[in-house]
């Protein structure tokens, strides 16, 4: 057994990390922010009934396996189809080798990191590994499996609907008539909120993603800021702001409130990650975004005027920041 | 005639490395300009550097006679560059990677015609930039240097992993946007295209010029090419 694989990945790793090792920045976010943000966690769930905690180490659990068995697969696949040791992983031996290890070592760091925040229930975490493990071996499978059951299936005029733009004309004109929709919707049981908050969720799900690949190509070719900001906010200011507006004006005061607070938070959130990814390496600026977002969440809590101010700081700072990266190919 | 691409002991480093040292050329307007050197002589980082692409340390650039070295922008606007084929985000169409670059597809398609049509580009702009070949990237690379109006366009070894039909045609095509007025930079391996396209030209090595070729060694190149290769291997050497 010559543990080609183990050895091959080993080598990237240890590449990625002396490349990581000469970006100061990067390292010195890491190294400050996840203690700040692990001791965080762990305070908010040291406080919480020990039924949720329970529940949030199975959870845990279960979502750190499904991920890493998940990203091992994928891996080995790629290992067989255009690896460079391609001959090696077809061995049950190699790609054993490779796999099981990283597999068990990476559930013992997983279970580890949840003991460090206080997530401490064997059971629960055991239930979720074996819970876990099955959904991230299957998951790529099943991936596949539906990609080409919609390439079979799926007529022409379904496969090019993701590729068709909404224009914003349309898309408000859509908010309008979902707002509409919800002042006929009865109030009781807030049946009207409950409707807003699906589209909101909808509009979440369809407009939120940010690819970090493509900020950095616009970058690459020539945008700047306002230029980035025109590309991914207007179909969501179009989809969200018409809905809020036609339920403020119907004073339908839970679902125009439910439809503002999402009008606001995700063009702002969007922005943040925008700026985030043009200014620090993917890795720094998922990081970087999820501390700004539990910080000005906390400080609303504690102190409301600040949440707004530590959001839009840190907008500020990230377009500053990244302002110089435009054209540039480093 | 003013240079339309003049550069004087042009310097650029990469992080704390000096990759390339003390370069001088100028590139007439309307003329094909080469890059030829060794691997890692630096060609592709002088060509990112004058395509505003990457800081330059020290020394002048002026496009036109306007000097802008230390203004990355003021390089980068009126330049056509084509990106690295590797920094395609997957999950978009190559219809979207033009758009993004610069002007409406149409209107790049309808500039563009006879370069798009040696490209066959047509058959390719809805299909994602993940699933594409090398040689399909490439293709939309050489267009995206096109995708707004530009009278200097840089291509970074612009034949790689183009089939022979096609290198054969963008070559042809590439040559009479330069007899209409283009002037064109390129990185280059192939002796053919420069001795049969490129007015003129400069030997890379390690970093420095190791030998202009003007217009009259080309053509000679061109009668003689095994003499020819061998005086350029030695540069290279």
């Amino acid at each position: 057994m010559r543990l080609a694989l183990a050895k091959h990945d080993a080598a990237i790793a240890l590449s990625a990390l002396r490349g990581l090792r000469g970006r100061v920045v990067d390292v010195l976010t890491l190294l400050v922010l996840v203690p700040l943000l692990a001791l965080f966690v762990r305070q908010w769930l040291a406080r919480l009934p020990d039924d949720p905690r329970e529940m949030g180490a199975f959870a845990g659990a279960s979502l750190l396996t499904a991920l890493l068995a998940k990203a091992l697969i994928e891996r080995l696949w790629f290992h067989r189809t255009d690896g460079i040791l391609s001959r090696d992983s077809q061995r049950p031996r190699e790609w054993i080798a490779f796999v099981a290890p990283l597999l068990l070592g990476g559930i013992a760091i997983g279970v580890g990191a949840l003991a460090l925040l206080g997530l401490v229930d064997p059971g629960a975490m055991a239930l979720g590994v074996c819970s876990g493990l099955p959904a991230g071996l299957l998951f790529p499978m099943a991936r596949e499996h539906l990609r080409r059951w919609w390439r079979r299936l799926a007529t022409r005029y379904l496969r090019s609907l993701p590729r068709t733009p909404l224009s914003l004309t349309r898309a408000a004109t859509q908010s309008m008539g979902v707002g509409i929709v919800g002042l006929i919707i009865p109030s009781g049981f807030y049946l009207d909120a409950i409707a807003a908050g699906f589209y909101a969720l909808a509009v979440i799900l369809l407009t939120a993603p940010v690819d970090a690949r493509v900020v950095r190509y616009m970058t690459l070719v020539g945008h700047g800021g306002a230029s980035l900001l025109r590309h991914w906010l207007p179909i969501q200011l179009s989809l969200l702001w018409p809905a809020s507006l036609v339920l403020l004006a119907g004073q339908a005061w839970v679902p125009a409130g439910v439809a503002a607070v999402v009008a606001i938070a995700l063009p702002v959130l969007t922005a943040l990650r925008i700026f985030a990814y043009r200014a620090l390496s993917r890795l720094a600026a998922d990081w970087a975004v999820a501390i700004v977002i539990i910080a000005a969440v906390y400080a609303g809590v504690t102190a409301p005027p600040l949440g707004p101010l530590i959001i839009v700081g840190a907008i500020v700072w990230l377009a500053r920041r990244g302002a110089g990266a435009r054209w540039l190919l480093a | 005639m003013s240079a339309a691409l003049a550069i004087t002991d042009l310097t650029v480093n990469r992080g704390e490395v000096r990759i390339v040292h003390d370069v001088s050329a100028a590139v007439m307007p309307a003329s094909w300009f080469g890059v030829i050197g060794a691997n890692g002589s630096g060609k592709t980082t002088l060509l990112r550097a004058i395509a505003g692409r990457l800081p330059i340390a020290r020394g002048s650039c002026a496009l036109f006679g306007e000097e802008c070295a230390q203004d990355r922008s003021a390089r980068a606007q009126p330049i056509g560059f084509a990106p690295p084929i590797e920094h395609f985000p997957a999950s978009l169409r190559l219809r979207q990677l033009l758009e993004l670059a610069g002007d409406p597809v149409d209107v790049q398609q309808e500039r563009n015609r006879d370069l798009w049509d040696a490209l066959e580009l047509h058959e390719l702009l809805d299909i994602p930039a993940g699933e594409c070949s090398s040689g399909m990237r490439q293709r939309a690379a050489i267009a995206l240097a096109f995708a707004t109006p530009c009278r200097i366009v840089i291509l970074d070894e612009p034949f790689n992993w183009l089939d022979p039909v096609a290198a054969f045609d963008v070559r042809a095509v590439l040559a009479r946007m330069v007899t209409d007025g283009l002037t064109l930079v390129t990185a280059l391996h192939d002796l053919t295209t420069l001795c049969g396209f490129c007015d003129s030209g400069i030997v890379l090595a390690k970093g420095r010029v190791s030998l202009k070729l003007d217009t009259a060694m080309l053509r000679a190149g061109r009668d003689d090419a095994a003499r020819f290769e061998s005086e350029l291997v030695a540069a290279l050497r």
